[in-house]
C-alpha cells in the first residue's frame, strides 16, 4: 500500500469533547462500511432485484439516429406478438404530451432529437415476448444532418435550428436561436485585467459527453394495488426531489397515493440515478394495465445520459512575476433537452471563482474575472448530472491554463498556485465569502509527497515519463431548504435513522450512524438506518453533488442534539439533578462525571417505549448578510445579493500529482504513479480514502483517458463497453504507487468565522478529487512530450499520437 | 468533433444477435429494431446440449445443474442465459444483472470451479454443470475467509461488482493459495468497478 497521510485530529479532539459530544471516538474513525456483510453475500436489496409476482416486462424502441424525421411507425406486428400486453407511442393517450422535467417528451413522435431516444415502449408477459415485439416494431426515418457541435450551435447564425421552444429567455440573447439559457460572471475591469498582463493565453478545450458507466442498470417497477394507490421501488440516489413528483405526474397519481422506495444501496449512479429516470414509464404502464410493470433502462444502458459536451474557450492573463491579473471563460455547453445543463453553467460559474484571485488582490480591488456560459440545443445524447457536474468542465481549462501559465512564465507548478490561491474569508469574483478553504495545505502536501518520488525512472525508449500536478475546487450546493430527518428511539438504546439521502456505495449508511453515535455518545452497532420509503420518511436532499454528508449529516446532529434533551428533560428528576447537569456516555445517561449516578435509556423513557424526535438544517428568515444561507444572485453579473450571500454550501479544495509513462512510437501511455489529496475533516478516514482513490483516481482518470463518445451525424458509435472503452485495473497503478493525504481544515468550525450549520465541519467529499483528473494528467503528458493535449479524455492512442503529430 | 468512422454494426450486441434469430425463427418478421437492419443470421446455429442435441431457440428443455450444492432441474428456453436462469429461475439475485454484454465481469459464476460470464452463457449448455453463485461460499452462517477479507479490506463501495471480483478471487485462491499482486490484477482483470475499488479488491484477495 501506497502512503495514507492523514492530518492530526488532536486540536479538534478536545474541542469537541470541550461541546459535549464524544470528543471523537465514533467520529475520524475507521469503522467498517456497514453495509458490508450484505454486499458480500449477495443479499443486498438492489432496486434490479426486486421481484413482484405477477410482474409485466418492457423494451423500448429508440431512435438510432441524431436527427431524423419518422416518415412512418408500425406497431401491428408488435401488437400480435405472442405475450405483447401494450403497445405505447406518444400518440397513446397515457403518453400523450407527457414531458418529463419541462422538457423531455416521454415518448415522442415526428422527429427524433437524439440517438436512443424512445419512441414505442411494449409491454410483454415476458421480457422475451416484449424483446421479439420491440423487433417487430417497423420505424421508418428520413435522416437529417445533426447538429453536434455546441460552439456552431450557439451563433447568431447556426448551421441549423433544432428547436423552438426555450425554457428561458433571455432579453439580450434572444437572437442566437439555438440557445436555451446563457450564464454570467462579470466583476472588476477585465480589459484593464488583460491590458496589464505581461503574457496572455487564449485557448479552446473540449470535455466530451461521458457516460456514467454504471453497470447495474437504472430499473424501477411499479406495483398499483387497485385502490388507486401504487408502489414503486426504483434505482436512484435520492426519493423525494424529483423520482417521486415525476412519477406521481406522469401517471396522474396524486402524489400521497403513490409510495416509492428506495434501495439499500444504489447500484452505482455516479449523478446518472439521480432522477429514477424510469420511474415515470412504470408508474403510467402499471397504471394502464392495472399489473405490476418492471421497466429497466438496460437497452442503452451506456447512453442512457451523459455528462454534457463542453466546449471552453479560455483567455487568461498573468504579470511575469505570476500574479494573474484577468480570466475570460467561455462555456459552450450542447444538449438536446435542457434539463441539467443549467445547473452545469450554474456549477461551473461556481468553481471557477472560489479558487483564485484573478486579478491579484494587490493589483485590483476586485478580481477581474469573466464567465459565460451557452447551452444550446444540439444532437448531442441527453444530458444529466454527472460528478461534479459543471465542475470538471471548467476545472480541466481552468488548472490547464494555470499550469499552461506557470509552463510560459517558467515558474514551478506549486509556486504560481500558492501567489494567486483565495483566502479565507475573501470575497469571490461573485462578491461571495470564501469559507474552508484548504487549498494550501493540501497542495503543499502532495507535492511534498510528489517530490518524495525522487528522480524520474529511466524507461527503455520510445517510452518517455512524465509528471503532472494540479490543484481544484469542488463546490457542492445541496437543497438548503428542505432537509428534515427523524430519528426514533427506542427504550433498548438503539436508535432508527429516518431519512432520505442514499447509500450509493460512498457510506452514507456508515457517516449517518458515525454522526449520531458522536453526537449521543453511544455505540455505532445500536445506531441503525430504515429503508428509504416515502411513506415515513420525510423529504430530505439527495446524495447528490457531494453535499449528502453536510446536507444530511447536519440534520443528525441537529436531531441528535434534541434526542438528548429529550432524554435528559425525562431523566433528571430520576437522577435528582437537572438536565443541565446530564451525560450520556456508552448508552447510559449519568450526572456529569459521575457513574454511579447513571441510568439506563430505558428506565429514563419509562413508561415510554420510543419517541421520535425530529432534525433539521433548514434556514430561517431574516439571516444576517453574512449567514450561510442560500444564496441569490443577480442575472447578468452573477454578483452575490443580500440578503443571503453564500450560493455555495461548502467549498472542497484538492490537489493531485500524477506520473505517466507514454510510447512515442505507439501512443501507448499508462499512469504508472498517482497521489490525491482533500482537504476535508474525514469523518471516517478508511472511506474517505476510498472516495479519494476510487472517485478520484479510478473514475477521475477514466475520464481523463480512453472513454472517447464517438459520434457520426449524431449517431453514437460507443455505445457498448465493448466499443467504449472504460479502463481496467491493468492500466491503473500497483498499490504502492496510489497515495492519499487528508489534510482538514479547522477554520471551518472553530476558525473566527466559522460556518454554521454544518456537522462539526465535515463537508461532502467524493466528487472532489474527481473533477481534477483530467488537468493532472494533461500536465504530466506535457511533461513528458511537451504538447498540450486540450481534450478531455485525453489518453487515446489516437490522441496522444495527434499530439505527436503522427496521425 | 464527429469522427468520419461509419456505424458498421449498428445495434448487434451478441444479445441482438440471440434476439434477432428469435424474430427471424419465430415470429418469421424482418429484423427491424429502430428501422436498423440487424445483422441477418444467415444460418444462426441454434444451441445444443452437451449430448449434440438440437434444441431450437425457443423450446424449452429439462436440464439439471448443481448450484451452491444443490441439485437443481427446471424447464429451461434455449434463449436463456445462465444469468437469467439464475436470478429469474432459481431465485438467487446476488448475481447482478450489469453490462449483459460481456464486458464488465459483475455477473461471473463459477462453472466447474471456472469463472465464466453467466450473461454470455446460456443457460442449457450448462447442463449437468455444478455452479457457485456469491450465495454459495458462506457456509453454515460463516463467511469464507475471502469474504471476510472484502469487509475488512471494505473492498466494496455499491457493490454491483463484488461478486464478480470475489469469485475470480476464490478461482485463483483454490489454484494457488498465496498469488502475487500482478497474478491476482491479471485474474480480476475482466471485472469492471466503477467505483473504482481495485486496489483494494486486490489487497482483500491476497489478504484472505
Amino acid at each position: 500500500m501506497g502512503t495514507r497521510f492523514v492530518g492530526s485530529l488532536e486540536p479538534f479532539k478536545d474541542k469537541m469533547a470541550e461541546q459535549g459530544y464524544s470528543g471523537l471516538r465514533y467520529m475520524a474513525q475507521r469503522e467498517l462500511d456497514v453495509n458490508g456483510t450484505a454486499i458480500v453475500t449477495g443479499n443486498v436489496k438492489y432496486t434490479s432485484s426486486v421481484q413482484v409476482p405477477g410482474c409485466l416486462y418492457t423494451r423500448f424502441v429508440r431512435s438510432p439516429y441524431g436527427s431524423a424525421k419518422i416518415t412512418s411507425l408500425n406497431t401491428s406486428k408488435a401488437e400480435n406478438t405472442p405475450g405483447v400486453v401494450k403497445v405505447f407511442t406518444a400518440k397513446s393517450p397515457e403518453f400523450a404530451g407527457k414531458l418529463y422535467l419541462g422538457d423531455v417528451p416521454l415518448l415522442t413522435e415526428g422527429e427524433v432529437f437524439f440517438d436512443t431516444q424512445p419512441i414505442v415502449m411494449i409491454v410483454a408477459e415476458t421480457q422475451e415476448a416484449a424483446d421479439d415485439a420491440a423487433h417487430a416494431v417497423e420505424v421508418k426515418y428520413e435522416v437529417m444532418d445533426a447538429l453536434t457541435d455546441p460552439v456552431a450551435a450557439r451563433d447568431l447564425n447556426p448551421p441549423k435550428v433544432t428547436h423552438t421552444p426555450r425554457l428561458i429567455t433571455p432579453p439580450f440573447e434572444a437572437e442566437r436561436p439555438n440557445v436555451i439559457n446563457c450564464f454570467y460572471v462579470r466583476s472588476g475591469d477585465i480589459e484593464q485585467g488583460f491590458a496589464d498582463a505581461d503574457v496572455i493565453i487564449e485557448e479552446e478545450f473540449t470535455t466530451e459527453a461521458d457516460p456514467h458507466g454504471y453497470l447495474v442498470p437504472i430499473t424501477a417497477t411499479a406495483q398499483p394495488h387497485g385502490d388507486g394507490t401504487m408502489t414503486l421501488w426504483v434505482d436512484v440516489q435520492n426519493i423525494h426531489p424529483v423520482p417521486w413528483p415525476t412519477a406521481a405526474a406522469a401517471a396522474e397519481i396524486p402524489m400521497d397515493k403513490l409510495n416509492v422506495i428506495g434501495p439499500d444501496v444504489c447500484a452505482g449512479g455516479f449523478g446518472g440515478k439521480n432522477c429514477g429516470a424510469p420511474g415515470p414509464y412504470a408508474a403510467i404502464a402499471a397504471k394502464s394495465t392495472g399489473r405490476p410493470v418492471r421497466v429497466a433502462f438496460d437497452d442503452n444502458r451506456l447512453q442512457h445520459a451523459t455528462r454534457p459536451w463542453n466546449v471552453c474557450q479560455i483567455k487568461a492573463g498573468a504579470k511575469n512575476d505570476g500574479k494573474f491579473t484577468a480570466i475570460d471563460i467561455t462555456f459552450n455547453i450542447g444538449t438536446p433537452y435542457a434539463v441539467f445543463s443549467l445547473s452545469v453553467m450554474e456549477r461551473a460559474r461556481e468553481a471557477i471563482t472560489c479558487t483564485y484571485h484573478w486579478g491579484h488582490r494587490d493589483l485590483y480591488e476586485r478580481p477581474n474575472v469573466m464567465f459565460t456560459a451557452y447551452d444550446s440545443y444540439c444532437n448531442l445524447v441527453e444530458t444529466m448530472s454527472y460528478r461534479g457536474f459543471g465542475v470538471l468542465e471548467s476545472q480541466f481549462p481552468h488548472e490547464t491554463m494555470v499550469n499552461m501559465l506557470a509552463a510560459k512564465l517558467g515558474m514551478d507548478r506549486l509556486e504560481i498556485r500558492l501567489l494567486n490561491l483565495t483566502k479565507e474569508g475573501e470575497r469571490s469574483a461573485q462578491n461571495e465569502i470564501i469559507r474552508s478553504q484548504g487549498s494550501e495545505g493540501v497542495q503543499k502536501k502532495v507535492y511534498e509527497m510528489m517530490q518524495a518520488w525522487g528522480p524520474k525512472p529511466s524507461v527503455p525508449a520510445p517510452w518517455v515519463v512524465g509528471r503532472g500536478f494540479t490543484g481544484a475546487n469542488k463546490y457542492s450546493q445541496g437543497d438548503m431548504v428542505h432537509n428534515l430527518i427523524f430519528l426514533k428511539l427506542r427504550s433498548t438504546g438503539i436508535i432508527d435513522i429516518i431519512a432520505d439521502s442514499m447509500d450509493i456505495g460512498q457510506g452514507m449508511n456508515t457517516v449517518s450512524r458515525q454522526f449520531v453515535a458522536e453526537a449521543m455518545n453511544i455505540p455505532i452497532e445500536n445506531v441503525r438506518k430504515v429503508e428509504v420509503n416515502t411513506a415515513y420518511v420525510p423529504w430530505t436532499s439527495d446524495s447528490f453533488s457531494s453535499s449528502a454528508t453536510d446536507d444530511i449529516g447536519q440534520a443528525i446532529v441537529d436531531a441528535a442534539k434534541n434526542a438528548k434533551e429529550k432524554l435528559f428533560e425525562w431523566a433528571a428528576p430520576k437522577l435528582g439533578t437537572s438536565a443541565s447537569n446530564l451525560e450520556t456516555v456508552d448508552g447510559m445517561i449519568q450526572e456529569k462525571g459521575k457513574p454511579e449516578n447513571a441510568i439506563s435509556w430505558k428506565d429514563a423513557m419509562a413508561p415510554r417505549p420510543h419517541t421520535i424526535v425530529q432534525g433539521s438544517k433548514n434556514w430561517p428568515d431574516g439571516a444576517p448578510n453574512d449567514y450561510d444561507g442560500p444564496g441569490k444572485n443577480d442575472y447578468y453579473t452573477g454578483q452575490a445579493l443580500g440578503p443571503y450571500f453564500r450560493l455555495i454550501m461548502h467549498m472542497n479544495f484538492m490537489a493531485q500529482a500524477y506520473e505517466v509513462m507514454i510510447n512515442k512510437e505507439t501512443g501507448e501511455s499508462k499512469i504508472t504513479k498517482w497521489i490525491g489529496g482533500n482537504d476535508a475533516l474525514p469523518v471516517n478516514p478508511t472511506l474517505l480514502e476510498g472516495q479519494i482513490i476510487g472517485g478520484g483516481l479510478y473514475h477521475g482518470a477514466s475520464n481523463a483517458m480512453y472513454e472517447e463518445n464517438i459520434y457520426d451525424n449524431g449517431s453514437i458509435l460507443t455505445k457498448d463497453l465493448v466499443d467504449w472503452k472504460m479502463p481496467t485495473i491493468l492500466d491503473f497503478p500497483k498499490m504502492d504507487d496510489i497515495h492519499t493525504a487528508i489534510v482538514p481544515v479547522w477554520g471551518e468550525y472553530f476558525g473566527e468565522n466559522p460556518r454554521v450549520n454544518c456537522p462539526f465541519g465535515a463537508k461532502g467529499v467524493g466528487e472532489g478529487v474527481d473533477v481534477a483528473s483530467p488537468s493532472g494528467i494533461v500536465d504530466a503528458i506535457h511533461d513528458a512530450i511537451g504538447v498540450w493535449i486540450k481534450n478531455a479524455p485525453a489518453m487515446s492512442q489516437k490522441r496522444i499520437l495527434e499530439a505527436l503529430g503522427k496521425a | 468533433m464527429t469522427e468520419e468512422k461509419k456505424p458498421e454494426k449498428k445495434g448487434v450486441s451478441r444479445r441482438g444477435f440471440i434476439q434477432g434469430a428469435v424474430a427471424g425463427l419465430v415470429v418469421g418478421a424482418a429484423a427491424t429494431y429502430g428501422a436498423t437492419t440487424m445483422m441477418q443470421p444467415t444460418t444462426p446455429a441454434p444451441p445444443t446440449t452437451p449430448t449434440g442435441e438440437v434444441v431450437g431457440p425457443a423450446e424449452a428443455k429439462t436440464i439439471t445443474m448443481t448450484i451452491n450444492g444443490v441439485t437443481v432441474m427446471n424447464s429451461v428456453k434455449a434463449r436463456w442465459t445462465l444469468q437469467k436462469y439464475i436470478r429469474d429461475v432459481v431465485g438467487l439475485r446476488g448475481t447482478p444483472e450489469a453490462c449483459d454484454n460481456g464486458a464488465c465481469g459483475n455477473c461471473t459464476i463459477l462453472k466447474d470451479g471456472i469463472p465464466v460470464l453467466s450473461c454470455s452463457m446460456l443457460a442449457i449448455d450448462c447442463a449437468g454443470a455444478d455452479i457457485t453463485t456469491i450465495e454459495g461460499l458462506a457456509s453454515g452462517g460463516t463467511l469464507s475467509s475471502i469474504q471476510q477479507s472484502f469487509i475488512k479490506n471494505t473492498a466494496f463501495q455499491c457493490g454491483g461488482c463484488t461478486p464478480g471480483f470475489i469469485l475470480c478471487g476464490k478461482a485463483l485462491k483454490d489454484k494457488k493459495s498465496s498469488p502475487s499482486e500482478d497474478e491476482v490484477r491479471e485474474a480480476v482483470s475482466g471485472v469492471l468497478c466503477r467505483c473504482g475499488t481495485y486496489e483494494r479488491v486486490v489487497k482483500a484477495i491476497m489478504e484472505a
